[in-house]
């Protein structure tokens, strides 16, 4: 029995997942969102192609992101769901767990975290999480990390303010 | 990030297609949508967390690199389990349509990629009467109906009562003889779950008869869960020991295709005879106990064919 990994050579056979399965099963879940959506996001492909999706999360309320409106980039790489999708925020954000050009620190998006039970739905859940508990001991921008422990109302004041000016 | 882009197969507005027609994703109950297709399972696959994938999502799932891990829970492992035929035979009765539905697709699909999965070898025995019979859900030792099932790595299932004591040795195989790699499987709840509601009465009844004679053996302490040993003694070697073992042969990308053992460890024997282009190997342990092995890519593997030990490759 031999398999063949995401790599160029010693394969016995050209493709591990064919894009079919990984479309189905992007379909699959577009189909789920439809049925089910998750509550204060919006997920979707973004024109025709399956494998590039926006996704819309709503600042929750109780957090200086509070009544902000951030839209994210999705892209599913081509052994989706065996290999995490990709996610950037759009919109500009005070977060120690987002950086300047959207990337996201997230634990389950990393691919040695990842698993291929984890959908699109429950990432969005994830990311929603981090609005109410950033955690600044895996930071993306170390300095607000520093600021969210040392002075967490200034924290807050300038996330509030980075909302009304970026996100609404 | 590899994205196909501008794959025209796949853009163009073809998702709509299938969303109305093909989706009957109300027909069969959760518990047997797999997670990793998020369709009705397909010649499922039991891990020794008891979690039931379909044959090749576990396929793709694995790790090429290092121990494998379930996609619900991270269990780790190293072996790709054989397909549960018993399970495979529930669902066919459960939902005809659907699984059929399911095996035109991934048939589908197994033609793109030229190779296959194992077909089952006794299809006959699956009635057409839809009606799930207790006869076809029994244990292969006690032969009573199954309690708590587990599910091993060669595809077989027993009560977990029945595999505790039937020796000492609880992780190899009484019908097969094939070993149960990395300790004591754990009760497949899914499958306990569906003889719980589908044959209530019977499953009751075997839950008493069981409890009735615990308490009977070992007195009144018992509360009716079984004592299930740790994994370790009998595995073999775990995966992570494996790796750091400094001048050991890994295979990467390589797998047994008697155990399921992947990546391959140790001496790597390959056919020589076998055609198929995804091959067929043996760890050094399946080819010497064992002489006649199918394969689980549906290989035409025979007893005659001639095998030479490999080296790993380098990577």
């Amino acid at each position: 029995m031999m398999n063949s990994g995401s790599l160029t050579g010693g394969r016995s056979w050209p493709s591990r997942t064919s894009l079919t399965s990984s479309g189905k099963r992007i379909q699959k879940e577009m189909a789920e969102l439809n049925t089910d959506p998750p509550a204060d996001c919006s997920a979707g492909p973004k024109g025709d192609n399956l494998y590039h999706w926006v996704a819309t999360l709503f600042g929750p309320q109780g957090t200086p992101y509070d009544g902000g409106i951030y839209f994210l980039d999705i892209t599913f790489p081509a052994n989706y769901p065996f290999k995490p999708p990709k996610v950037v925020f759009k919109t500009r954000i005070y977060h120690c767990n987002v950086d300047s050009t959207g990337n996201v620190s997230l634990d389950i998006l990393e691919e040695n975290s990842w698993s291929p039970a984890l959908t699109i739905s429950k990432v969005l859940l994830a990311l929603r999480s981090i609005f109410n508990n950033p955690n600044p001991y895996k930071p993306q921008v170390p300095g607000i990390a520093h600021l969210y422990l040392v002075d967490r109302s200034k924290h807050d004041a300038l996330a509030a303010e980075w909302t009304q000016r970026f996100a609404k | 990030m590899n994205t196909p882009d501008n794959d025209p197969a796949i853009g163009g507005g073809g998702f709509d297609g299938e969303k109305a027609g093909d989706d009957k994703l109300e027909e069969f109950s959760d518990d047997f949508k797999c997670c990793v297709c998020l369709d009705l399972i397909y010649k499922p696959v039991v891990l020794a967390c008891g979690h039931i994938s379909c044959f090749w999502c576990v396929f793709e799932a694995m790790d090429t690199w290092q121990e494998s891990s379930c996609p619900v829970c991270r269990h780790s492992y190293n072996h790709f389990p054989s397909i549960c035929w018993l399970l495979h035979s529930v669902l066919l009765k459960l939902y005809p349509k659907d699984y059929q539905r399911r095996e035109i697709q991934v048939k589908e699909d197994e033609k793109t990629r030229g190779t296959f999965s194992p077909q089952f070898e006794n299809y006959l025995t699956v009635s057409n009467n839809n009606k799930q019979a207790v006869n076809d859900l029994l244990c292969g030792i006690c032969k009573e109906l199954l309690y708590r099932p587990v599910v091993l790595n060669c595809g077989h299932v027993f009560c977990e009562t029945c595999i505790v004591d039937s020796s000492n040795k609880p992780c190899r195989c009484p019908v097969c003889q094939s070993m149960h790699p990395n300790g004591f499987p754990k009760v497949c709840l899914v499958l306990e779950g569906f003889l719980e509601q589908n044959i209530p009465e019977e499953y009751s009844a075997r839950k008493t008869a069981i409890n009735n004679l615990k308490t009977h053996e070992q007195g009144s302490s018992s509360t009716g869960s079984t004592q299930v040993p740790q994994g370790g003694q009998c595995s073999s070697v775990s995966m992570s020991d494996y790796l750091c073992k400094p001048g050991l042969k890994v295979h990467f990308l390589v797998g047994c295709d008697f155990c399921g053992m992947y990546p391959l460890v140790g001496d790597r024997y390959k056919c020589e005879d076998c055609l198929e282009d995804i091959g067929f190997d043996l760890c050094e342990d399946c080819y010497k106990n064992s002489s006649n092995l199918s394969g689980r890519f549906n290989q035409q593997h025979k007893p005659d064919h001639k095998f030479k030990v490999v080296e790993p490759n380098p990577y």
